[in-house]
């Protein structure tokens, strides 16, 4: 049981901060950019790209790929999704698909299919209540939630958050109150851009460098994301966690002793997991685990 | 012909409508009016099945048709159009009118794939009718426009163009009158009166009064909600309550109304 | 030379099939399926496991058909609950689920290897006829697909179609069932879908779990948007070039001194710059939807 819990808390920590950037995105414009989980990939090779080109710490290399990423999700707005969403949001979204290909395609042109390996000391695990975790998942885990609780506070208690959180509340009424919305989208993408990335970067550290870490873990973040709320970011955090619990739990019960025998859901079928509950949370409650009002287009 | 017996419908903890019920007789042209926000909007979306009440009832021609969709509710000859009649950009003044007409044959996938030379002498009745109709509604002109291009107050009579090709025997008019110059407001009273000699019923939610004095029988007058009144046109100026309920809520700013909705402030003249 | 030009058409007639079963529901409908390749899959993995067994090809083409025509039908429906960002995004996770299902069940579809020799038509030509006939086999599959998309957007059915994509609420008060018009579209077009799976699986012999990844629906969202989205000759015309495309650079790594594994990526790259390029440039494509001119007369 305690490996459940340690699993479900890596997970969701990555579901979690890519969710968040998902859900802010379509507050403030009411559009589901799917190119968000590639800026997980993103920060991954960003990270592998300044470590071969600079000779700084592992810290200082985290720190440039995460804003060098969160100011490219701003130039990648501004450039290309200022235009597209001027016809349709369905555009845009057809659009982001492109992206997101696009993305994997220039990475594998330029550096190869290969998966990469960041140069990181060898660890390793302790046992924790008979779980086994390595420093770096206990890393992740610390550092995803502090990341989080800074956003929510930000969003909660500064006049920036609260600006953030009156555009996606009411578009209108915030433009009425004189909020610069065009300013407030930027910082948006931005911290999208920026968590993407630190979800990349952590990934990278955890296990490896490769071109579908993102595209992998797109379903699951949209259905961490609808779970909570499309608009909603404590939602899409508490989602994403119970959705990686949700995923470790069904690998682990015995189905088949309901029967008699024994029969577990096959490993090949995590990602499986996200999608029935993404489809079944669709069809019978399209605002999500906790919204109270439909949010429907 | 139709009737609505206690609609309520609430929207979070907020009761747009709360307990309406009125009542319209065939061959009448019944007016609905009210300050906004007062749920003439919300009680037109009842009507019509795309809004479910909370509670009461609805009925039409003796049949309950509440919980029916807006589709279905069409399908009896209960048609309506909308405060915003957005039109398609990519389709044709005369491919909208033709949307609005009964094509069985067309409609039928099968049958437009297998039996096309039936499908087209269906279409070419409805086409000669579609092109009458929009000649009376001056729009003849642009027949092969995007309908989406048209101006806001052709757009409203392009969608009273198109719901009368399906023959309804009631039409509910949100607001037909709000952006149609007023050259065409005369002739469009003169044209529902036809309608009406034709036939249909009409309800008609209106902010100008003058047009309400000149074109209708009967007068619904909502607030918060509720009927606070029911009287001939001619009427509404003595009653407290209405005059009341329309001064509370003139407000100056006309910024506040939604686009499209720029109705004239109310003016209750005897 | 001609050889690679008659596969290349071929295939881009297979992927025209596609296009107009895409171009039905996005075009026409504005229905965002990013799950294309799972009606795909239904046609392949039905002729594949069918011909496995024994079975004559018609019953495993007819009941691919059959499993997508209601599979249409049911996703169809999903439009009801279902705003059309969440619906597009339901369509991918249907379609990835079926992915993992023939990957992991062996016992019905061989798991990660696939099924291969699948039997193929005209095996008593020589290559080159051989390729001929299937070129002419999949031009009159074309063909046929394209003549029921135009009788059925060109009636009243299509009128609805039009409607319900652009002003649903309207379509609805003039009497049309939007959410019947949907599930009835996704019924006619699923089955032309699988058709093209069924088509490719006997040209290629060959059906894997691999041929399901969603690079291929966005390789025909690239097809329609490029063609022209809501223009069936412009999305057939639009298959064609970006299949010419996507094939030329194959040989990429031949002119440029690239390693070929990082080709593979120029040439989706290729792809997907095409898309976003046309979204952003030319967003009614090649050949842009029209106005449908109705005369008195016709």
């Amino acid at each position: 049981m305690g490996q459940v819990i340690v699993d479900s808390l890596v997970r969701g920590s990555e579901l979690a901060l890519l969710a968040v950037g998902l859900t802010l995105v379509f507050g403030v414009l009411r559009f589901a950019n799917i190119a968000q989980v590639e800026f997980a990939t993103l920060g991954a090779y960003g990270m592998v790209l300044v470590a071969s080109v600079a000779g700084v710490g592992i810290l200082l290399q985290a720190l440039i790929a995460i804003v060098a990423v969160g100011l490219l999700a701003v130039a990648v707005y501004r450039v290309v999704f200022v235009r597209l969403l001027r016809s349709s949001a369905a555009m845009a979204m057809i659009g982001s698909l492109a992206l997101s290909i696009l993305v994997r395609a220039v990475i594998q042109t330029v550096t190869g299919p290969d998966p990469k390996e960041l140069d990181l000391p060898l660890e390793r695990g302790v046992d924790i209540g008979g779980a086994l975790v390595t420093p770096t998942q206990l890393r992740l885990v610390a550092i995803s939630a502090v990341a989080l609780a800074v956003l929510i506070a930000v969003l909660r208690l500064t006049p920036l958050g609260r600006s953030i959180r009156a555009v996606s509340a009411n578009p209108e009424l915030a433009a009425a109150a004189g909020i610069n919305r065009k300013r407030i989208t930027d910082v948006t993408w931005f911290i999208a851009g920026a968590l993407g990335a630190l979800a990349g970067v952590l990934l990278a550290m955890d296990t490896q460098v490769s071109l579908d870490m993102g595209f992998g873990l797109l379903l699951p973040v949209f259905a961490a994301a609808l779970l909570g709320g499309l608009g909603s970011v404590g939602g899409a955090v508490a989602a994403a966690y119970l959705l990686a619990l949700v995923e470790n739990l069904v690998l682990k019960i015995n189905f088949g002793s309901l029967v008699g025998g024994d029969g577990f859901v096959p490993v090949d079928y995590r990602a499986a997991v996200g999608f029935v509950m993404l489809v079944v949370v669709l069809l019978y409650r399209p605002q999500g685990l906790f919204g109270r009002e439909a949010r429907r287009a | 012909m139709l009737a609505a017996e206690g609609v309520r419908k609430h929207f979070g903890g907020l009761a747009a409508l709360d307990g309406v019920s009125l009542e319209i007789r065939e061959g009448e042209i019944v007016a609905l009016v009210g300050p906004n926000g007062s749920g003439k909007s919300t009680l037109l979306n009842v009507l019509s099945g795309f809004l479910e009440p909370d509670g009461g009832s609805v009925t039409y021609e003796g049949r309950p048709i509440h919980r029916l969709e807006p589709w279905d509710v069409s399908q009896l000859g209960l048609r309506r159009t909308f405060q915003l009649a957005a039109q398609p950009t990519r389709m044709s003044l005369l491919e909208v009118m033709l949307a609005g007409a009964r094509l069985p044959e067309g409609s039928s996938a099968w049958r437009s794939v297998f039996r096309a030379r039936r499908v087209r002498a269906e279409q070419r009745a409805a086409v000669e009718r579609a092109r009458g109709l929009l000649e009376e509604l001056s729009l003849l002109p642009l027949e092969h426009h995007a309908a989406g291009m048209l101006s806001g107050g052709q757009q409203k009579l392009l969608s009273l163009g198109a719901a009368l090709m399906g023959d309804p025997r009631m039409l509910l008019l949100d607001e037909p009158t709000a952006g149609v110059n007023p050259t065409l407001r005369r002739t469009l009273a003169e044209r529902l009166r036809t309608i009406r000699a034709r036939g249909t019923t009409l309800l008609i939610v209106e902010h100008d009064m003058n047009f309400v004095a000149e074109l209708c029988d009967r007068v619904y007058v909502l607030d918060k909600g509720r009927v606070i009144a029911e009287c001939a046109p001619s009427e509404l100026a003595e009653d407290e309550r209405v005059v009341e309920a329309y001064l509370g809520s003139v407000r100056p700013t006309a910024a506040r109304r939604a686009p499209g909705a720029t109705a004239p402030p109310p003016e209750v003249r005897t | 030379m001609l050889d690679f030009l008659l596969g290349v058409a071929v295939v881009a007639a297979i992927y025209g099939i596609l296009a107009i079963s895409l171009n039905l529901q996005a075009g026409a409908t504005g229905l965002l399926n990013f799950g294309l390749v799972g009606f795909f899959g239904i046609g392949a993995y039905a002729t594949g496991i069918s011909t496995m067994h024994g079975a004559p090809w018609p019953l495993g083409m007819a009941i691919g058909l059959v499993l997508a025509a209601a599979a249409g039908a049911a996703v169809g429906r999903l439009g009801r609950t279902l705003a059309a960002e969440y619906w597009a995004i339901a369509t991918l996770a249907l379609a990835e689920l079926l992915r993992l299902v023939a990957l992991n069940t062996d016992s019905l579809t061989r798991g990660p290897q696939g099924i291969s020799a699948v039997p193929g038509f005209f095996s008593g030509l020589g290559p080159q006829s051989r390729d001929l006939a299937w070129l002419g086999l999949a031009a009159l599959v074309l063909a046929l697909c394209w003549w029921v998309s135009q009788r059925v957007t060109g009636a009243q059915f299509g009128r609805v179609l039009r409607l319900v994509r652009e002003q649903p609420d309207l379509a609805a008060s003039l009497g049309h069932d939007v959410v019947g018009a949907k599930v009835r579209v996704m019924a006619i077009s699923a089955p032309m879908a699988a058709l093209a799976g069924s088509l490719y699986t006997h040209y290629i012999s060959f059906i894997g779990p691999g041929q399901l990844e969603p690079f291929a629906t966005f390789l025909v969202w690239t097809m329609v948007v490029v063609g022209g989205l809501g223009n069936a000759f412009g999305v057939i015309a639009g298959a064609a070039i970006v299949q010419l495309l996507f094939d030329v650079t194959r040989f990429i790594d031949d002119v440029f001194d690239i390693p070929s594994e990082n080709a593979g990526g120029l040439r989706i790259l290729v792809v997907g710059a095409a898309l976003l390029g046309f979204l952003y440039f030319r967003s009614g494509g090649l050949v842009p939807e029209r106005l449908r001119r109705i005369d008195a007369r016709s």
